[in-house]
């Protein structure tokens, strides 16, 4: 175009000119700009908890086969049904405002302390995080004085290949011994009056990244126990040993062949994705079973009617799903097996193809529900994914699986086909960050067990409210190293708190209260028959609240944070004590048990981002605290 | 400007570009910028590397061994592949710490001397460090040693691997929140993310 | 694997075409040089006539002015680029009726390969039904001949490209993004194909061998490769498991 002079009509022509050439250029860039502000679909809606509503006193009630009350805690869990119900009504919601200290314990270790004290033959017996030393405490002296103490000398290396600090989750006592198991593979049966070792077998390797964590379950004169490592590429069993002599009766494994995994004639999976043959073996690539995963470092439950063991196997190995094509059974599957054999009677996988590290080793509490017009044997099981689950425990059948928490990762749990069925734009890839990832890889409950009260009809369910970033990246697998392949970033979840206490309506299948907590609540809950639940929270506060309402009651500064169990018994005094160990730590509360680096947000595989706040609310501790009414 | 002074100017701009290359070339010959492939850095510790600051009556000079990677930003990248190709992140995150201790901060158990961190890896030690003595090659074992000393800046900033795309740190936390006053939980918008 | 009417991977070439998609490209790479050829000799041949003729009238002592040669200029840009018009033309149907090697693959459930670049190697899974049939090898591809074969590209960490000039035209893996492609081999053999994309120091040494054999020994390889490794025999090879 010529250059204009200084007449406004000779520019306002050649701009117009101009926009007349360009017009074609301009309609193609608007049309680009519109079509790329649409590329992102609708997301999906996410999954929420109901709503809590207190249940009708006199409505449809979840009861439970009760012991009789002896006023000791032998095992964990209490009893066989998982429901850490004690019938001790000395405390009540009226005076529980007036609780003191008795008297106080130190372990010496300064590691999570996820243990509870047990109590049989007024002695309390304290088993710490490594290096796994097992106190006897004399209940009949004043201040409990130490008869004897066994130290099983675990090797120290052992410490390098356990994910989530070296804890232990408690002894059991049967027959005269006390079981457990240490941190380097060992189970180890001490005399429970003189503290002289019975026995001790050595039942996986450190070398191939294997460490135990759990409590051992022993039944009908068989110890129970269950290895960890779904981190390092260790495949899961559960064995059971011989309780006079130790000696291993059965292997069942949680991959492999059917043979392996003791799958055999009585076994009836209740949904067709779970019916086949050798599906541990052909859900995996290759043979990547047998470093796949499926731990039991989680509770065991057990049936005395059904002769059942109920359990729940841990996640797929590596994080990164893309290694792993399949379904990867039996992974974060339930299963049910007689413990006299290790046969599997049913199973059913919670998460096939985990993509987030939803274990399945959660609780299973068992429980009788009034169920359409029926009493039904059922197991109510908190899982990793969000949802609790209501099952059949004769068959394996779901009758509900609700939401506790906040879920982006799946829409439902199909009750027809028993599938859960994705949220498609959650899955990680490698080199690619997927946001919101709810719940996070901790799950809406990790470990920590749920207690249930037979006269509330609720369930005391300790849990978190935690999402992440997750990024894939590739694996390698070397023996006895992590074998992860992800980068996680945990925070808050919606609402900015971090723990929250729901109190479940196992029949109604939502909320009856909840409490919201700053921290997640990481530690155990403890119900008792006069409606008293107890639990902690990791900055230290040892807490009692109102079991029909939630009306907290009174709390208690202890030294550390509590992720241990309450547990509650009758002293030689004929007076109710509650008793909890104090010592922060765990997977949680690993950047101070740990003294970890918050600035970098994947340390502790995520979760250190989520509590950069930690070290300021608590520090280590290991100190065993009880208490009792003045 | 007259002719002169132009032509001077020309002059000048000419020599300060000849000195410019000459310096350049010199300075592209440094320690940072050099790939070494074929290589034999000490493969053992001199026998009196200490990990105690303790001695018994008169002090007597340690051996220190100057990492060869310390100035070498190209082994340094590497060591940071090597980091997560050898599982170390698995253990230690990337630098955090998780079942291992964080290596970012200023707290070392086993020394942050270039020998110690080497002894360290390939000895293994007696509290979780696994023994890598025969499985990963000396050469990269200092790479790694460069690596680690850079990820708490213990090495000169000029040679540190750059940050790379994965999602690492992020400072700003999304959990530091008042809980009197619980408000949506904050997540920061995906434009802000590492 | 010489004989028998094998060929070996020294024939590496975009002119020894071994499948219907490297013919197509070698159909257009020929017709591009046949065109270009054409249009060199006659360009060749006008400029030799041009110095001819002005040779010529040099030695006639014709004087040569702007106005004469004016409208004969004019006349040759019209001839030129008319010429070109129609040439492009051509190259455009030529193309069309071709056809373009991303046509959808003529067979349902087609044996499918994952493809995936890395630094400095080709990483190849065979897919299947049952997450237990797949297997992975590395740098060697089998494929059944005369059988359509879908190859799902991608890559871990820059820009690859698979290129089997034998078979197939070059197909970029890029991070972050699948692509797929598929060809065919319709004669059994070794085919040498290699990375065509600058990815980093040993891009030059990034190659794969392309084996096209019958259905028969495809399955015998493929079972073989499905079944776990064998134990080591002696202690060298079982530190390197």
């Amino acid at each position: 175009m010529a250059r204009c002079g200084p007449e406004a009509s000779c520019r306002w022509g050649q701009t117009l000119t101009f926009v007349k050439r360009m017009r074609f250029v301009v309609v193609l860039g608007a049309f680009t700009i519109a079509a790329s502000c649409t590329r992102e679909g609708k997301p999906e809606p996410p999954r929420e908890a109901a709503a809590a509503v207190l249940p009708a006193p006199s409505g449809p009630r979840a009861t439970a086969t009760l012991d009789a009350e002896d006023g000791q805690w032998a095992m964990p869990m209490k009893s066989y049904s998982g429901i850490r119900y004690s019938q001790l009504t000395e405390i009540t919601p009226a005076n529980a405002k007036n609780l003191v200290p008795a008297w106080t314990f130190s372990t010496s270790v300064l590691r999570g302390h996820e243990e509870p004290p047990i109590v049989v033959n007024n002695t309390m017996y304290v088993l710490t995080p490594y290096p796994n030393i097992l106190y006897a405490l004399d209940l009949t002296l004043p201040g409990a004085p130490k008869k004897w103490q066994y130290e099983p000398k675990p090797q120290s290396e052992s410490q390098g290949v356990a994910c989530c600090d070296v804890v232990n989750r408690g002894p059991s006592f049967a027959e005269g011994k006390i079981v457990f198991n240490t941190l380097d593979d060992h189970v180890v049966a001490v005399d429970a009056n003189t503290g002289k070792e019975v026995w001790k077998t050595k039942v996986g390797d450190i070398n191939m990244g294997e460490t135990m964590t759990m409590a051992p379950l022993v039944v009908k004169g068989k110890v129970l126990v269950g290895n960890s490592g779904g981190e390092m590429g260790v495949r899961g069993w559960l064995k059971a040993l011989d309780l006079a002599s130790g000696k291993l009766l059965w292997t069942a494994y949680s991959t492999g062949p059917d043979s392996d995994v003791k799958i055999g004639s009585r076994f009836k999976a209740y949904y067709p994705k779970d019916r086949g043959k050798d599906l541990g073996e052909t859900t995996w690539q290759g043979e990547q079973w047998k470093i796949g995963g499926g731990n039991v470092w989680g509770w065991l439950t057990y049936d005395p009617q059904t002769n059942l063991v109920y359990y729940g196997t841990a996640n797929p190995g590596p994080w990164n799903p893309d290694q792993r094509p399949g379904d990867n059974k039996w992974t974060s599957t339930l299963f049910a097996r007689d413990p006299d054999t290790g046969e599997a009677v049913w199973a059913y996988q919670l998460s096939p193809h985990d993509l987030h590290d939803y274990d399945g080793v959660n609780e299973s509490l068992l429980l009788d529900v009034p169920w359409k017009g029926q009493t039904r044997k059922a197991l109510l099981h908190p899982d990793r994914n969000g949802y609790v689950y209501l099952m059949d425990r004769m068959t394996g059948e779901i009758l509900s699986a609700e939401p506790f928490g906040y879920i982006t990762t799946s829409r439902r749990v199909n009750l027809t086909n028993g599938s859960l069925e994705l949220a498609p734009d959650k899955k990680p890839e490698v080199g690619k960050v997927v946001r919101e990832i709810c719940p996070a890889s901790p799950g809406t409950k990790d470990w920590q067990p749920s207690s249930f009260s037979p006269r509330t009809g609720l369930a005391y369910i300790p849990h978190q409210n935690l999402c992440e970033d997750e990024e894939g990246i590739e694996a390698n697998y070397i023996a006895g190293t992590p074998y992860v392949g992800m980068n996680v970033r945990m925070y808050a979840g919606p609402g900015g708190h971090r723990g929250e206490l729901t109190a479940w309506d196992p029949v109604a299948g939502r909320p009856a209260w909840k409490l919201i907590e700053k921290f997640p609540v990481w530690s155990g809950t403890l119900v008792t028959a006069s409606d008293v639940v107890f639990y902690g929270t990791m900055d230290g506060w040892f807490k009692a609240v109102d079991a029909r309402t939630g009306t907290p009651l009174w709390q208690y500064r202890v030294g550390s944070g509590i992720i241990g169990q309450p547990v509650t018994y009758r002293g030689p005094d004929g007076r109710q004590y509650v008793a909890v160990m104090s010592g922060v730590g765990g997977w949680a509360g690993a950047i101070v048990a740990g003294g970890l680096d918050a600035q970098d947000s994947t340390a502790a595989l995520g979760f250190a981002a989520a509590m950069r706040d930690l070290p300021d609310a608590t520090q280590k501790g290991g100190t065993l605290y009880v208490f009792k009414l003045p | 400007m007259s002719t002169t002074t132009r032509r001077t100017s020309a002059r000048r701009h000419r020599v300060i570009g000849a000195s410019a290359f000459v310096l350049l070339s010199l300075v592209s010959a440094c320690d940072r910028e050099q790939r070494r492939f074929r290589e034999n850095p000490p493969s053992t510790s001199p026998s009196n590397v200490r990990v105690s600051a303790l001695q018994p009556g008169t002090m007597v000079d340690t051996t220190h061994v100057a990492g060869p990677y310390d100035n070498n930003a190209w082994a340094q990248s590497e060591g940071q592949r090597l980091f997560g190709w050898y599982n170390c992140a698995g253990c230690h995150a990337n630098g955090g710490g998780g079942m291992g201790p964080p290596l970012m901060d200023d707290q070392w158990i086993y020394g942050s001397s270039p020998e110690n961190i080497y002894n360290t890896i390939v000895q293994g030690r007696p509290n979780g460090m696994p023994s890598f003595a025969g499985k990963i090659p000396t050469p990269q074992v200092w790479m790694l040693v460069a690596y680690v000393r850079s990820l708490s800046a213990l090495n000169t900033t000029g040679a540190r691997s750059s940050r790379t795309d994965h999602m690492m740190m992020y400072p700003g936390s999304s959990s530091l929140q008042d809980p009197a006053k619980p408000q949506q939980s904050f997540r920061p918008p995906a434009s802000e993310m590492p | 694997m010489l004989q028998g009417g094998l060929r070996g991977a020294l024939n590496q070439s975009v002119l020894e075409a071994s499948g219907p998609q490297a013919a197509k490209v070698e159909k257009l790479w020929w017709f591009a040089f046949t065109t270009a050829a054409i249009v060199y000799v006659l360009t060749m041949a006008a400029l030799w006539w041009a110095t001819r003729r002005a040779r010529r009238r040099e030695l006639r002592g014709e004087l040569l002015d702007d106005a004469y040669a004016e409208p004969r200029m004019t006349r040759g840009v019209t001839w030129a680029t008319a010429a070109t018009l129609v040439i492009l033309l051509l190259f455009l149907g030529a193309d069309l009726l071709i056809g373009r090697t991303l046509s959808p693959i003529p067979k349902k459930q087609p044996l499918t390969i994952e493809l995936t670049g890395h630094q400095w190697w080709w990483e190849v899974q065979y897919a299947d039904t049952s997450p237990h049939g797949r297997f992975t090898t590395a740098n060697e591809i089998h494929i059944p001949v005369g059988e359509p074969v879908l190859f799902v590209l991608e890559a871990t960490d820059v820009i690859h490209s698979f290129w089997v000039p034998n078979l197939a035209g070059k197909k970029d893996l890029i991070p972050g993004y699948t692509q797929s492609v598929w060809f065919q081999a319709d004669t059994a053999g070794v085919y040498r194909g290699q990375c065509a994309e600058f990815c980093g120091l040993q891009h030059a040494k990034m190659a794969l061998q392309v084996v096209a054999e019958p259905r028969t020994k495809y399955e015998e390889w493929a079972t073989k490769q499905r079944r776990p490794a064998e134990n080591a025999s002696d202690p060298t090879a079982s530190r390197g498991r």
